[in-house]
């Protein structure tokens, strides 16, 4: 019953495990939106920090970068946006990424908005990703003031997820407040000269090495996330923890099947004069593997059952422990999904006892009764 | 009435390289009512002629008929059906199911078949008069060896079987014990079911209407 316990488990875990990190992969490559992120040459780190972990960063580069990107042919659309952080003291509801888009421009963040929430974002509105725990009444309070939140998005598996967006207005009345309390990001009343990264979609076929040389000539200090590269580096790292997890999974439901099989194959031997008795009292050898397969079906299903509930035990509360640990987008997969990879896990568990009763009492049944009876002596 | 025949019956087995005929030649008859009692050196092939009679084991050559049927060649399921029904057997050593308690055990063998459990006055009077009727609901490791031996026959008979088959039923079994087994098989055999015993003990041999003894694999009557 360990060996089916171990086999569901890692079935049901490895699986999840698996389809979460698939989900978040494209659930991450979907809400990318651009191709090419610019970003001051040396926070090129803390970007990626924003995007894959979600630690608050805050950094900026002058305006002039936006505007250099007129007439470059290959640029289909443009659109800046700030970084900046709240705190983990009594001014603000917690410590978080906070992000100030531009409406008119926006391509990458509207279109998700748009999907979750209906209304309009009102000014003074701030949206809140998935992540992110309003206060009681149902608002968020940054340096002080608190705001309304006018929706939540839905999870990306990304360091978005930890964020809190909002337009520029907005993020001049929260600048303005840290200001007062003492922090000061950049002059509010320069928050118009300023931008954290510009986000390009290009043009379908363009040629992004021609466009990042063209930029990196008429604007200096910058530095380009490529999301193609940035999804290509996280998909090798995902490859590698995927080979990990096939490796242990393999690893395990080998052991798990092979235990089985020398369990039964003992406890059947040992059980040979039993055997022989019930066939002596008449009882066909098709029955006798009949009722072994049921033995070996009813182990199987209590010890896949026993193996669903550890495994639940273990993906559910450490859920977030997982993602953390697993340093690449991992979105847990939805209920049905879930519950269709513990059915899964069980039914493989089941499979596996009964084909191995199966195997050790196919030897037994047509072995002769008569030495059957004399090696069970 | 004939119920089980064996027409030149033949099994070998191999040792130390060599073939030996543990069962040569042998033709037995064995009629409703009959009380029949194998006596035989060991080694002489005595529980090899059960085995084959009852189908546990298959011959080299010959024939074993039960009511016409070619028991050494039918499919398992009807032989299953006839050792269920008809043939009981009686291996020597103690053959219970330590999982059940002892009406259980005596029961089982309708749980195998799937029939319908006898009338409970049935397994009451069989257990009276077999002197196990005070330990139906204990387990088998709470029996001493003759008590086991009875219930094994009670097992056997519940179902007034054609023939019995008893291989060796009263070895280990003290003076007055074994008396108590041989009235029983005696009895048996007096309300038409064939009974066939394989036994060491001579003092018992006056119980039987047929005595035969088995040397070398051969079957022959005894001198008596």
């Amino acid at each position: 019953m360990l060996a089916a316990l171990i086999g569901s488990y890692a079935l049901f875990v490895g699986s999840v495990l698996k389809g979460s990190l698939n989900n978040g992969m494209t659930r991450m490559q979907e809400r990318m939106g651009a191709d090419l992120m610019i970003v001051p040459e040396s926070s090129e780190v803390k970007a990626r920090n924003i995007l894959l972990t979600g630690e608050p960063e805050f950094f900026y580069m002058d305006i002039s970068v936006a505007q250099a990107l007129h007439d470059i042919e290959g640029v289909e659309c443009a659109t800046s946006q700030f970084y900046f952080t709240s705190l983990s003291s009594d001014c603000c509801s917690t410590r978080v990424q906070l992000i100030a888009y531009d409406p008119d421009t926006d391509f990458v963040i509207d279109p998700w908005i748009d999907e979750r929430i209906t209304d309009e974002v009102e000014k003074g509105s701030v949206i809140i990703g998935s992540e992110v725990t309003p206060l009681p009444d149902g608002k968020v309070k940054f340096y002080g003031s608190e705001y309304p939140v006018a929706g939540k998005l839905g999870e990306t598996a990304t360091g978005l997820d930890h964020s809190v967006f909002m337009t520029r207005d907005t993020m001049h009345e929260i600048l303005s407040d840290a200001k007062e309390k003492g922090y000061q990001f950049i002059n509010p009343e320069d928050d118009g000269a300023f931008v954290s990264t510009v986000l390009i979609r290009v043009s379908e076929n363009a040629d992004i090495t021609g466009i990042e040389k063209e930029i990196y000539g008429k604007a200096e200090g910058i530095k380009f996330i490529e999301t193609d590269k940035l999804i290509n580096d996280l998909s090798v790292k995902l490859g590698s923890v995927d080979r990990l997890i096939n490796v242990t999974l393999t690893v395990l439901l080998v052991f798990s099947f092979v235990t089985m099989i020398l369990f039964f194959s003992v406890i059947f031997h040992e059980r040979k004069k039993e055997f022989a008795i019930l066939r002596i009292l008449g009882m066909s050898s098709s029955k006798i593997c009949f009722s072994s397969l049921t033995e070996g079906l009813i182990i199987g299903a209590a010890g896949g059952a026993a193996g669903l509930l550890a495994g639940i035990l273990t993906v559910f509360p450490f859920n977030r422990l997982i993602e953390n640990s697993l340093d690449v987008p991992y979105l847990m997969s939805p209920l049905p999904v879930v519950i269709l990879y513990g059915l899964l896990g069980v039914a493989v568990t089941v499979l596996f006892s009964s084909l191995a009763s199966f195997l050790s009492t196919l030897s037994l049944s047509h072995a002769e009764t008569y030495y059957t009876m004399r090696a069970g002596e | 009435m004939k119920y089980l025949c064996s027409e030149k019956l033949v099994k070998e087995y191999e040792r130390r390289g060599k073939t030996f005929r543990a069962v040569d030649d042998v033709d037995i008859q064995i009629n409703k009512g009959e009380f029949i009692i194998i006596t035989g050196e060991s080694g002489s092939g005595k529980t090899t002629l059960l085995n084959l009679l009852l189908g546990l084991t298959k011959p080299e050559s010959g024939t074993v008929l039960f009511d016409g049927e070619d028991i050494s060649t039918i499919d398992d399921k009807r032989l299953s059906e006839i050792r269920n029904e008809k043939i009981k057997y009686i291996p020597q050593g103690d053959s219970l199911l330590t999982s059940l308690t002892v009406r259980e055990n005596i029961l089982f063998p309708y749980v195998i078949g799937g029939k319908e459990e006898p009338p409970k006055e049935r397994l009451i009077e069989l257990a009276e008069k077999l002197g196990i009727k005070d330990l139906l609901d204990v387990y088998p490791s709470e029996l001493s060896g003759g008590e086991m031996r009875r219930v094994t026959i009670a097992r056997a008979v519940i179902n007034k079987p054609a023939v019995i088959i008893a291989d060796e039923p009263t070895g280990n079994l003290d003076r007055d014990n074994t008396s108590k087994v041989m009235e029983i098989f005696k009895d048996i055999s007096g309300e038409g079911t064939a009974v066939v015993v394989v036994t060491h003990q001579r003092e018992t041999l006056d119980y039987a209407s047929k005595v035969l003894n088995m040397s070398h694999g051969r079957l022959a009557p005894e001198n008596r």
